[in-house]
């Protein structure tokens, strides 16, 4: 009886203070029996290595509860750290999700701030959270172009990416500051000057030549994509590396996303991954394979030169 | 043994699943025949006349509609029937993607067909001496792309700008978005979609122009084969309804 109080008692406890403190990035939200069911299930069959969500709908989310933007904002990112869990059980290995895109700039100076603001908290938050990040092997990847973003801001990220680099049990990439077509861009000014100074020749490009040039050039192409809140559009996302990738949308707003709508989606990429798999090797076969040796080198000097902007911004 | 439970769990909800996507297909196809039987406007000047009228409630431009073939066989006829549909509709360019390439490959088929019913032909982006991507005077612009138009075609738009790099045309310097979109949109022979169709169950890109889709808006054709004219403006008025938020 006793024993039956206090754990109500910490039951209460532990209720508030979900509400009080702001989320972690590793969730310890628990599932239920029902949804444990579903993930072993589900899990039994075919997994994507790499899932993209487009995280849409976090400001319908606050009109329809009829609070401040940020409101919604906070809540997209508690539900992300939830469905990182579920992947993580699901054994998901990578996921990437687009936070902030460049054109995201036009939006009002106050929800710009806000959300600079927002991911500052996040991503400080993620710095005190080292040993538990460590304990779970997670490597944080942001891509975009960071230039774009305040000093401090890059800051705090360039000292994440490097404290987790090492990391390689699950990924998580976060797009900030990111269009798809802004990565092919940067990807082709690097060629551009790689040839102007001799290094490389033009015969040296090829998709994937050109695609080990881009952010995200690290990371498989992603199995399944995941667009929440009906819209029908890629908005600039990732547009080189879901190009033969199963899409999956659903009208649900992503602070509402629930492990079902999760798990959904994981079965519609069942039932179409097989597919898919020949569209890829054709696109594969597209392209030419012979890589000189030049323009490997050129790739490793690329991230080196990536990897010390890093180790600048973090000082 | 709970994982050959929970595999045989997942295996009848698949078989679940496909039944009865086949049966809504059924359905669908069903539906399709009794409406083209009872209700559609009959011949091609009446269905012209149909979408010409169901596309005037368009409020914003559509100056390119993309079909997306996906996993399905080509059927010349339909393709026909769509491309002079989304003339009709407005459209300047209809371009139909097949990544396997037998659209291009059926392209005499094609022509043959699409001369009788408008005394147009189809275009391959870069042959048939038809070299500045954009197409000329003929009027609609079909085109016929393949996988080998998509990121090749963003590979032949690099080289092609590193080639004027090495030959100091331009500077690296000078590259900026606008710059590469205009080599990429040559190269591919289309602008930008505003609006694209996608066949088959699954929704996937299937290879389509990556550069290109940035914001086009996708909707589910299901099927190209025997596509009633009355799909297709319902999609036309979907379109219409879709808000783009451009980043904002």
């Amino acid at each position: 009886m006793k024993r039956c109080l206090l754990k109500t008692i910490r039951f209460f406890i532990d209720k508030n203070k979900n509400q009080y403190i702001t989320m972690s990035w590793i969730s310890d939200h628990r599932l239920s029996w029902a949804q444990k069911l579903g993930v072993r299930i589900i899990g039994s069959g075919h997994i994507p290595k790499h899932v993209a969500f487009i995280m849409d709908g976090n400001r319908r989310f606050a009109r329809k509860h009829n609070v401040q933007k940020i409101e919604g904002h906070s809540k997209g990112f508690d539900r992300l750290s939830e469905t990182l869990n579920w992947c993580l059980e699901l054994g998901i290995k990578e996921v990437t999700v687009y936070a902030f895109s460049i054109e995201n700039f036009k939006r009002s100076q106050e929800e710009v701030d806000g959300l600079m603001n927002l991911a500052r908290q996040k991503f400080e938050r993620l710095l005190d959270e080292k040993d538990k990040l460590m304990e779970h092997g997670v490597h944080i990847r942001v891509i975009g172009n960071l230039n774009l973003l305040p000093l401090d801001l890059r800051k705090v990220m360039a000292k994440a990416m490097l404290m987790t680099k090492e990391n390689s049990k699950a990924i998580l990439n976060i797009a900030f500051a990111y269009t798809g077509r802004e990565e092919i861009l940067r990807g082709v000014q690097e060629t551009a000057d790689g040839v102007s100074n001799g290094i490389l020749t033009p015969a040296d490009i090829t998709q994937d030549f050109l695609s080990k040039t881009f952010y995200s050039n690290n990371s498989p192409i992603p199995d399944l994509l995941i667009r929440t809140s009906g819209e029908v559009r890629l908005s600039d996302f990732l547009l080189w590396q879901v190009s033969c990738s199963c899409i999956y949308l659903t009208d649900v707003l992503w602070p509402d996303f629930t492990v079902w709508d999760f798990l959904s989606a994981v079965f519609y990429y069942q039932r179409c991954h097989q597919k898919l798999k020949n569209v890829q090797q054709i696109e594969k076969e597209c392209g030419e394979l012979n890589q000189r040796v030049v323009a490997e080198d050129f790739i490793m000097k690329l991230n080196n030169k990536r990897e010390m902007c890093l180790a600048q911004w973090a000082n | 043994m709970a994982l050959n439970l929970y595999r045989a769990i997942l295996v009848l909800l698949h078989v679940i699943c496909h039944v009865y996507s086949e049966a809504r297909r059924a359905l669908r196809t069903a539906r399709q025949l009794l409406e083209d039987f009872f209700i559609s406007p009959r011949g091609l000047k009446a269905e012209l006349e149909y979408v010409r009228e169901g596309s005037s409630v368009l409020s914003k431009p559509l100056s390119h509609l993309a079909i997306i073939l996906g996993p399905e066989a080509v059927s010349v006829r339909d393709v026909v029937r769509l491309a002079l549909w989304s003339h009709a509709a407005g459209a300047t360019y209809v371009s139909f993607y097949d990544h396997s390439g037998q659209l291009k490959k059926n392209k005499s088929a094609l022509d043959k067909a699409l001369v009788s019913a408008c005394k147009v032909k189809s275009h391959i982006p870069k042959t048939n001496g038809y070299l500045n991507g954009y197409a000329g005077k003929q009027f609609p612009h079909i085109m016929l792309l393949d996988i080998s138009d998509g990121k090749p075609g963003i590979v032949r738009a690099a080289k092609q700008i590193c080639e004027e790099v090495l030959s100091k045309e331009i500077s690296p310097s000078e590259i900026d978005l606008e710059l590469f979109s205009k080599y990429v949109m040559k190269e591919s022979g289309v602008p930008e979609p505003e609006l694209a169709f996608y066949c088959g169950d699954t929704f996937s890109l299937y290879g389509f122009l990556p550069w290109h889709s940035r914001i086009t808006e996708f909707l589910p054709l299901h099927s190209h084969h025997n596509v009633s004219v009355r799909t297709f403006v319902n999609l036309i008025r979907r379109y219409n309804k879709c808000e783009q938020r451009l980043g904002t």
